[in-house]
This record gives structure tokens, sequence and C-alpha cells, in this order.
């Protein structure tokens, strides 16, 4: 019994020396761990609704800035709803995962800074190097809450120009001319539509709408309706613009809604005619790699056209106010707006970024809308509810083109709201 | 009982009771009263009820007394989530459990018609938006092979068909968890009951009919309950399909309550307040009836 207990007290005394040695080494290894540990550049998140090419574009200018300052950045692409849904939802509960959001939407802009939830950028970017048009839809109280960093046009109907020769068609000039060439389209061997749709949440169909109330109501049309000036449910909305566009839809032009950036590829083999689509869609395979061939033609007759805007915005809650600052300052500027010009797709809000740096094809969009009368996109500007809505009724509107069409523009009109701006 | 033999109970079962209080009562309350307040947080009584009735995207008997496709409003597309989805889970449930009994490999094929209860049903509704899809869709395949192509089309893309395909293809998802329980319960039936009417001579039909589905009442009670609890609260399918569209076709009262609460700018929490309420009522209602059935059964 004793060397039980002998052996029992070796063993004990065997665990206690390891032990303390293990302390002490622990100790140590931490000490020595400390004096080299250096504490990470913050990094920082931003989120945006960007996703694949457009996605691979923004982190090369990322990288330009985390070379420029060392501040690492990681990007998230959210979904349009996400977006809406998750930023305001964090921020009210007090935390701010992102130190950036990139959106298009200014009305939901300005709910964020009314409730405070956002920092002003008006001294952290040079009001004169951005159209005053810009700068006013996030403008709150005299102070300035979204950095201008992409402009989106909506130009006109792209096309493959191989098919147009090919087939002997020729660009309109007019309305009738346009209803023609829809018609000679049809009549191709292998091509389903004339018109690609493109589908997400609705806004691409929303889009389309968008150039037939400008095409065919002027861009005023489209200003009165943003602001209350002129009922969705008016005479003219509804003769000049639903009915004409619910004619093509019940004649077939319209194809029925796929993934937008799907139908690139079916235009580009023929299944389609023409896609209309913002100028973002030019970084977009295939047309991304075939530009030479790749040709867009404005709304017969139109004397506006879409832009839209994407908005860099700080969370006032952000973790990193002196990066997230900085961020916002180098988005705002030509430098970082002229990377994503060269990368195709981009059109910039920085008056400095030179037409030297556009492709042919997204000079030629630039030139486009200097051209024209530049208009905000409807449902952007209204926010939710009416954009819900109005992406809900036009989905309806494209797979069932008889539905009625005083009670969709009633559903409408009664989901407007005025604009906050 | 004793004060002192109620204690003890009371006692163990205050941890559990301070748990639903703060998550179950206290969200329920609170609920019902932000459904009574406006935006600006004003008592208003129970305007933001009458205002939800009054959107055609909750109520529109209309165009259903005249002939017409959907939309209907929410509440009657939840109504006739029930009124189809509810009677096909139960009956497939049942025919695969009975069938799968004594089937070789039956637990096999169990488990796969199981797989729809356990997946996330985001995912189901990503999976269902493929199985309706024009092109790829199985649905559409199907029609092909056995001379239907005329009618293929993208299900899901038209208000005169999304509502029905949402609910088949809801019934898909759901019928593993009847015929899961519905196998449970014929496993707790007793055998000599079987033997007695073999002896008596009772048919296969008879015996199922008069043997086994009233046996089956308390697991009947748990599928119906279930799935009406199911039906009620639906929400993923039907956002990541159409989100309710297209034109309200496909709406139902979880998707409205959610686009009030955090799509809308700004969020109308006492609208969607009012709608979780009338859904908390609804499905307290069904629960405590079915519940106080399956009790007494």
């Amino acid at each position: 019994m004793s060397h039980l207990l002998s052996s029992k007290s070796a063993i004990t005394t065997l665990e206690a020396v390891l032990s303390i040695l293990l302390i002490i080494a622990a100790i140590f290894a931490g000490y020595f761990a400390y004096l080299v540990y250096t504490p990470p550049e913050p990094e920082l998140t931003v989120f945006s609704l960007w996703s694949d090419a457009e996605e691979e574009n923004f982190l090369e200018a990322l990288e330009r800035f985390t070379n420029n300052t060392g501040i690492s950045v990681r990007h998230v692409g959210y979904s349009t709803e996400e977006l809406l849904i998750a930023v305001p939802t964090q921020l009210r509960a007090g935390v701010a995962i992102a130190d950036v959001v990139i959106a298009p939407w200014p009305s939901w802009i300005l709910s964020l800074a009314g409730e405070d939830y956002l920092t002003s950028v008006t001294d952290m970017i040079d009001t004169t190097k951005f159209p005053e048009t810009y700068l006013d839809v996030v403008t709150a109280n005299n102070e300035i809450y979204g950095v201008p960093f992409k402009v989106s046009g909506k130009p006109g109907f792209w096309y493959r120009k191989s098919f147009f020769t090919t087939n002997d068609l020729t660009v309109p000039t007019t309305y009738a001319e346009f209803k023609t060439l829809l018609a000679d389209i049809s009549q191709i061997s292998g091509v389903d539509a004339a018109i690609a749709s493109g589908n997400g949440v609705g806004w691409p169909l929303s889009d389309t709408t968008e150039a037939f109330i400008i095409g065919l109501g002027g861009y005023q049309l489209q200003l009165d309706l943003i602001f209350g000036d002129k009922q969705f449910t008016s005479t003219e909305v509804k003769t000049d613009v639903f009915e004409e566009l619910a004619s093509l839809l019940q004649a077939g032009y319209f194809s029925v809604p796929d993934d937008f950036d799907a139908q690139p590829a079916k235009v580009w083999d023929g299944t389609y005619g023409i896609y209309f689509q913002g100028s973002f869609i030019t970084a977009f395979a295939p047309f991304k790699d075939n530009l030479d061939d790749l040709s867009f033609f404005p709304f017969p007759g139109t004397d506006g056209a879409t832009g839209a805007v994407d908005y860099a915005i700080m969370p006032a809650l952000t973790d990193h106010p002196d990066e997230a600052q900085q961020l916002m300052e180098f988005l705002a500027s030509a430098e970082a707006q002229e990377i994503m010009v060269g990368l195709g797709g981009f059109l910039a809000a920085h008056a400095d970024v030179p037409d030297s740096a556009y492709s042919a094809i997204d000079l030629s969009v630039l030139q486009f809308m200097r051209t024209v009368t530049v208009v905000p996109d409807l449902d952007d500007s209204l926010g939710p509810p009416f954009q819900t809505t109005f992406w809900d009724q036009l989905k309806l509107l494209w797979v069932t083109p008889t539905t009625d069409l005083d009670t969709l523009l009633q559903t409408l009109q009664d989901d407007w709201s005025a604009p906050p701006f | 009982m004793s004060r002192r033999q109620i204690k003890i109970p009371l006692l163990f079962l205050t941890p559990a009771l301070l748990l639903l209080t703060i998550f179950v009562l206290f969200p329920v309350v609170n609920t019902i009263y932000i459904s009574l307040l406006n935006q600006e947080g004003e008592f208003v009584g129970l305007d933001n009820y009458a205002e939800v009735f009054g959107r055609k995207e909750f109520w529109n008997p209309q165009n259903l007394i005249e002939g017409k496709p959907p939309p209907y409003g929410a509440l009657i597309h939840n109504g006739i989530w029930i009124l189809v989805h509810l009677p096909l889970s139960v009956f497939f449930g049942l025919l695969l459990a009975v069938l799968l009994r004594d089937v070789k490999g039956g637990a096999i094929i169990k488990s796969a018609v199981f797989l729809g209860v356990v997946i996330p049903m985001i995912v189901g509704g990503v999976l269902l938006r493929f199985i309706y899809e024009a092109d790829a869709g199985i649905v559409n395949a199907f029609l092909r092979v056995v001379g239907l192509g005329h009618l293929a089309r993208t299900w899901t893309a038209f208000p005169q068909t999304i509502l029905l395909s949402l609910i088949l293809g809801s019934v898909w998802i759901w019928t593993g968890f009847s015929m899961i329980v519905y196998s449970a319960g014929l496993e707790g039936i007793p055998m000599e009951l079987f033997e007695v009417a073999k002896i008596d001579g009772a048919s296969r039909w008879r015996t199922f009919w008069r043997i086994t589905v009233p046996m089956l009442r308390p697991a009947t009670i748990v599928v119906v309950t279930m799935t009406l609890l199911w039906e009620l609260k639906i929400f993923d399918i039907v956002w990541v399909i159409q989100r309710g569209g297209p034109g309200g076709a496909s709406m139902v009262m979880a998707v409205m309550m959610y686009l009030r609460a955090f799509l809308y700018i700004p969020s109308n929490f006492g609208t969607a307040s009012a709608i979780a309420t009338l859904l908390t009522i609804m499905t307290f209602g069904f629960a405590a009836y079915l519940v106080n059935r399956m009790v007494k059964s």
C-alpha cells in the first residue's frame, strides 16, 4: 500500500512540474507573440449590389486604394432586397457592418440620413466636379449624404451589328421604323422574340418601360410622374405609353423575362434581336468580349434618357470613421472613377475623367447622353412601396399583356408618394 | 394539493415560464400594441387593421367571384393554400406511409421523400423555380415526353398558374412530414386488431377504413395542426419565386407583412404588426381547437 502511495505522489509531483513548465512556456510564448504582433490595419467592409463582372472591376479599384493607403477592403455583394433590408436593420440595431455602402436609391439614402444613420459627405467632395442634379437628390438640410460614384446611362437598345448587317436590318430613326424593325426581326428564322426582356426583381422591365415613357411622352412626362404633376391614370400615360407598350407585348415582340445577365448571350446568338439595357451591360460577356460588333440605338425620337447614379454612403456608426472617410474620398476622386471607366461599363460622375479614358462604345453612350436631357430613374427616385409595386405590375403586364390597364395604372398611382428630394 | 406541493413544481417551471414570457409573450403583446399605433407612434386604434382590410392586396374577392385569375388578396390566397395543400399533404402522406410500410427498401424511399422537409425552404423555393422553368424545368420536360409540350411554360411566371404551382410544389416539399408522422402512427396500431379483422373476413379496404384510419386519428390531428401552421405562415417559397407577384397573384400575409416592415420607405410597422396580429389570431385559433381535440382524443 505504501509503495502505491509513494508512486501516486511521484506522479503528482511530475504532473505538477510539467504543469508549471507549461505555464511558464505559455507566458513566454505570449510575451514574445506580443512583441512581434502588429495589430492589423483595419479592414473596411463595402456593401454594394455588384457581382460577377461589375464586382471584378470594382475590386480592381479597391486594390488601388489598398495600395495607396495600406487599408485593406472587403467587398460584399448583395441582392437588391438584401441591401434594402439588411443595412437599415443593422443600423437600427446600432451596428454598422459596412463602413461604406454603394446604392442607387436617393430616397432610401435620404431616409437613412433622416434617421441620422449617415455621415454627411459635404466636406469630403469637391462639389464643383459633379453635376448639381446628382447632388441635389441626396441633399437634405444643405448636407450631402452620397458621393456620386458611378453613372449608368440607359441609352437605348443594344444590338449586334453583324446581326443587323446579315439580316438587312436598319437602325430606326422614327417610332414607325422601330415597329417595322420589330416586325422584321420577328420574321427572322431562329429568332424567338425581337426584344429580349431582362428579369430579376423587376428593374430591367421598369427601365424598358421608362424608355417608352420618355420616348413616347417626353422627358418631362417622366419628371411629372416622379413629382406628381401628372398621374399614372392620366389619359396621356395610358393611351400614349401603356397602351402602346401593351400592343407590342401582345404582338409577341418581347421575350418572356429571364435573368438580365443571361440575355446578352441570347442576343449574341440571335435568339433575340435587340435588348434595352443600361450602359453597364457592356461589362458583361459576351458583349464585353465583342465590343467592336456591339452598338446601340436610342429610342427613336426620344428627347431624354434615364441616368442612374450609384452613390457611396458612409454609416455614422462605422467603427473606422477615419479609414472609411479615406475610402469615400478615394471613390469621389477622378482616380478611382478613371480606373472603373477603363474597365468598361462604367460612366464616371466626376468631371475630370477624360473622354480618352473610355472605350469607344462607352464613349458613344456618354456622347449620346450629352445630347439629351438626363432624367432620374422613376422607381429609384420614389423607392418602395411604389418601386416594388411598379416592378410587380410590370411583371404582370409582361406575361399578361391583356391585363386591365386601368387597374394596373390605378395600382401604381395608389402607391405613389412624393420623393424626399 | 397543498401550498407547499404547488410551490415546488412552480419553482421548476419558473425558468421556462420566464423564457416564454420574454421571448413569446412580450413580443406578442408588444406586436399587438404596435399594431394600434401609426408611423409617428400615436395611438390610432384599429386604423391599421382597417387599412389592411381596405387594400386589394389583402382582400380582393371580386376577381374570385367573377371567375378571374388571381390576385384575390393575401387572406384569400392563404385560404386557398389551406384548402388545396392540407388535404393533398394529408392524403399523400398517408398513402405513402401505408404503401411503404412493408416494402423492401421502404426506409430508403421514405428518407428520400423526407428530404424535402429538412432542406431550407429558401433552397426549396429555388428548386421549385427551376422545376417549373420553361426550358430547363422537369415539369415541362415531362409534358413534352407525354406529348403535351404545347403546355410548356414557366409556370411561376403567370398569375393564372403561379398560386397552384407554389401550392403543389409545397405539397412535394411537405408530404415527407405527414408521411413520417403517419408511419409512426401505423407502428402504434396493435397488430391484433388487423388479425381479428382478417379472421372475420374483412376486406383490405374495410380494414383500412374501419381500423387504420380511426386509430390514426391522433397522428392526423398532429399532421393537420402542423400543416395548417405551415400554410398560414408560408413565406420562403413565395418570396424566392416571385415576391408575391406577378401582380400580387401569389401574395400571402407573411410576405405582405415583411414588405411593410422591412422594405417600405418609411417602414410601416403599424400595418405590419396588424397583419402579424391577424396571423397570430388565426394560428392560435386553429392550434387551440386542434390541440384541444388532440388532448380529448
